[in-house]
């Protein structure tokens, strides 16, 4: 099923054109990863598909409706997880906080992620899905956890609001090898027993391989 | 909900430019409340002091808008030729009983309570001991002694002693209703003041010297009693002074005589022997040399004495005289009339007790000191009588007519101003005719004068903190907005609401300057108290500066044309200045500390959300660096 769409999308900077006239459509379960030399638009088009920029021209369809302005904030904010290539996390804030903050924005209940719990235990939850323990470094400030912990933590707040895309710039560029596959494999499993669509844009081959399927972008492309 | 719940958390990371923040808003709040406190001060000082204050007033002929009369009949500005018409003017429009009598029957508004709370009067005659001497301090020195120290003591009005020219020391009597050079006295030059005021109260509340309160009172009876009210037996009571120099004794009589006509001679028996305090009566007369009976008494006497000197009895119709001569009165006399006027005019219009104060300083005390010292100068040689036919009228013991309306409140009084103004119309006169003059409201707001100052500096500077409070609270937020541009970026980039956002940054900004505003405002509850009494006492000082530099600069009689007629009359005595204010931090003051913050807050706020509005959360994310 397809779950978000690119409909004639081009996307232009001033004197710049990135994309032009991109059709293409993500189904659900399936996790994509989205390989291309730099300057072909790998994070441009993730920024399109997570709202946060818009396309020149076309659309981007979620769910088969278009996600015009006004509900570009509900979209970003309960419908698609943003792991950015810098993490983005908010560095005055602890690990449970950062998790926490984001569920918060969404304005979900826990009841609508499944959660009959606290908080707290659902926080906790999440962080050790992504191979960290609460314990140690949920009271942590971000400015206080290594990088990799960051990016990890990126990861588990994505996932805080249980979003039907997860879309990941880069999501293991700071990992090694080994941490790497186990968070492809927490991709894998979200997108194959969960039935989200999951879209990373990568440069590593290796991850590349473990995707479903692979979508190479050329400078201004037409197509995946 | 958890937008607050966040801001508190930001606040608590960024505590050390929080607390930055909050020390400026402490310091703009707490000058803001010194500010405020010092206004709200003022207003409450004004509004309060009066309360359950009386408030005594006097009605007199406007001598300015009189002169003016005058001279628009006359066409001149000749002194000369306005004098005789300035005199019947004066007359003609006088205050007496009756008059005051009929004040006092305006009522308050619809209601049939009167305006006036109370009166009352007095009337007093200058005249001569005949076994008693004047009580004078300088008699018993050496001629040399007096005549160096001369000035000094004529100055304070105590025992008033000249040189002649010749050289020899000559008394000046003591003029009881002219105390100070500003009251010219009007009278002829023929008539001869007495060394004696005696002085006839309507009843002892008249008595401003005397007060059930012994702490406040600046007489006080010391042998004997009080005569009763009004009574028309002839009783009096002297100073002790006086009472030990004469070797007086209650139930002593004493015998006074007309200046002016040695066979006419009245017994008053001493019913009471008083202590003053000070030398001088508060309407400034010699304590010493002051004799009080009551009003009846004084008229009676008044009424004898024109029997005696003219053979007929004045028509006066304010006199409640208990004199037996009424029989005898027919018309008054033109003659009479026409001489006493000037002598009359002057009574009434300078009342002995707000004499000094409620003259209008325009330009008629030009015209009267001449008056004075012709009246001083004749008395101080053999006292050549006129040999016109008013050599009888001259002798004629005329009394001077005072009368005090109290007031229970300012609004009373002030309303009251308005109700002269109409009845003069109504009755067929200008409304300008009379002024309505209050030593009391003109001292009570002279001693304000130094708050009031203050609050006018308090209000610019309340004006001036508040505007650098704005702006610094402006620029730290656009500061602090810019140092979180990333942050936002990312809450914006996780689909927080740009409207979410600014709310959580303007909850920021409220708490801080909400606890900012309290610590202030309890700062400056604190010293407000202790600033604004050393700003006044500054303030204080710099008004009596001001104001013995005014005096020193006017010469003492001169006209004071020049000087603004205030409202009230002017202030007589020393004014009693607000110096010290109490607790001036109430609700009211707190409640607008708190709207202050709130607008700081926002204004900061607003700043901060269009800064906010204007960014893009991927132009954010992409200049990280």
């Amino acid at each position: 099923m397809s779950v978000i769409e690119l409909k004639n999308v081009s996307f232009s900077y001033p004197n710049n054109p990135v994309i032009k006239n991109l059709d293409y459509s993500f189904e659900a379960g399936m996790v994509y990863a989205i390989t291309g030399k730099s300057g072909s638009g790998k994070t441009t088009l993730l920024s399109l598909l997570s709202g946060i920029m818009e396309p020149t021209s076309g659309y981007i369809a979620y769910k088969g409706y278009p996600i015009d302005e006004s509900d570009k904030y509900i979209y970003r904010s309960r419908d698609v997880g943003v792991i950015f290539q810098e993490y983005n996390l908010l560095p005055k804030f602890t690990v449970r906080e950062n998790i926490q903050l984001s569920f918060d924005i969404s304005g979900k209940k826990l009841r609508d992620v499944g959660h009959y719990r606290k908080m707290r235990d659902y926080v906790d939850g999440l962080i050790r899905e992504v191979g960290l323990d609460p314990d140690t470094i949920g009271n942590r400030r971000i400015l206080h956890i290594s990088g990799g912990q960051q990016q990890r933590i990126a990861i588990a707040r994505a996932l805080s609001f249980q979003p039907s895309v997860i879309l990941a710039d880069e999501p293991t560029g700071n990992l090694d090898m080994d941490t790497s596959i186990d968070i492809l494999k927490v991709f894998t499993h979200l997108a194959h027993e969960l039935g989200r669509c999951v879209i990373i844009v990568t440069h590593s081959p290796q991850i590349a391989e473990m995707a479903d399927l692979r979508l190479d972008l050329q400078p201004f492309s037409k197509y995946l | 909900m958890f937008i607050i719940k966040y801001a508190l958390k930001s606040i608590s990371r960024s505590i050390g430019r929080n607390i930055l923040i909050a020390i400026i808003v402490v310091i703009i709040a707490t000058a803001a409340c010194v500010a405020m406190s010092i206004q709200h001060a003022a207003e409450t000082a004004a509004s309060n002091s009066l309360k359950g204050m009386n408030i005594s007033a006097q009605v007199n002929v406007d001598r300015g808008y009189v002169l003016e009369k005058a001279k628009e009949i006359k066409g001149t500005d000749d002194m000369s030729v306005l004098m005789p018409e300035i005199m019947s003017l004066m007359k003609e429009h006088a205050i007496d009983l009756e008059k005051m009598e009929e004040y006092c029957e305006i009522k308050k508004g619809d209601s049939n309570e009167p305006l006036v709370k109370d009166h009352y009067y007095n009337a007093s005659i200058s005249i001569n001991g005949e076994d008693i001497k004047k009580y004078d301090l300088t008699a018993s020195t050496e001629e040399t002694t007096a005549a160096t120290e001369a000035p000094t003591e004529a100055t304070t009005m105590v025992a008033p002693t000249m040189t002649d020219p010749a050289g020899n020391i000559v008394e000046v009597p003591t003029m009881p209703t002219a105390p100070t050079p500003e009251t010219p006295q009007e009278q002829p030059q023929m008539e001869k003041p007495g060394d004696f005021s005696l002085i006839g109260y309507s009843g002892y509340k008249a008595m401003e010297d005397f007060s059930d309160d012994d702490e406040e009172s600046i007489c006080k009876m010391t042998e004997g009693e009080m005569f009763e009210d009004n009574t028309s037996e002839y009783v009096c009571v002297v100073e002790k002074n006086l009472a030990d120099y004469n070797s007086i004794a209650v139930g002593d009589t004493i015998k006074l005589v007309n200046p002016n006509n040695e066979d006419e001679t009245y017994e008053l028996k001493v019913v009471g022997i008083y202590k003053c305090s000070t030398g001088s009566l508060s309407d400034g007369s010699d304590a010493s040399n002051t004799i009080l009976t009551s009003y009846a008494v004084v008229k009676d006497i008044e009424s004898k004495s024109e029997v005696t000197n003219t053979g007929s009895s004045s028509s006066d119709s304010g006199g409640d005289s208990s004199s037996s001569t009424a029989a005898q009165t027919t018309t008054a006399p033109t003659a009479t009339q026409a001489t006493t006027a000037p002598a009359k005019a002057a009574a009434t219009t300078s009342p002995a007790k707000a004499a000094t104060t409620t003259v209008p300083a325009t330009t008629a005390p030009a015209t009267t000191v001449p008056a004075t010292t012709g009246s001083a100068g004749s008395s101080g040689t053999t006292g050549s009588d006129s040999s016109d036919s008013s050599e009888d009228d001259s002798k004629v013991l005329v009394s001077q007519f005072t009368g005090a309306f109290v007031f229970g409140s300012l609004e009373d009084y002030n309303r009251f101003k308005e109700e002269v103004k109409n009845k003069a119309i109504e009755d067929g006169e200008d409304g300008d005719m009379y002024i309505v003059t209050s030593s009391d409201v003109a001292n009570f707001k002279a001693g304000l004068k130094p708050l009031k100052n203050l609050k006018s500096f308090a209000t610019t500077f309340l004006y001036l903190t508040l505007a650098i409070g704005a702006i610094v609270l402006i620029v730290i937020s656009v500061i602090s907005i810019r140092d979180r541009k990333y942050e936002i970026g990312v809450l914006a980039a996780m689909g927080m609401k740009k409207l979410k956002l600014s709310v959580m940054f303007m909850v920021e900004v409220l708490i801080i300057t909400l606890v900012g505003i309290l610590i202030g405002a309890a700062a400056g509850s604190a010293a407000s108290v202790p600033v604004t009494n050393s700003l006044l006492s500054a303030q204080v000082e710099k008004q009596e500066e001001s104001n013995s530099k005014k005096d020193s600069q006017q010469m003492p009689g001169a006209p004071s044309a020049q000087k603004e007629r205030p409202d009230d009359g002017e202030v007589s005595g020393d004014i009693t200045y607000v110096e010290k204010v109490g607790f001036s931090v109430d609700v009211f003051v707190i409640l607008k500390m708190l709207v202050i913050g709130i607008v700081l807050s926002l204004v900061s706020g607003f700043t901060s959300i269009l800064f906010i509005l204007r960014y893009d959360p991927k132009q954010i994310l992409a200049n990280r660096d």
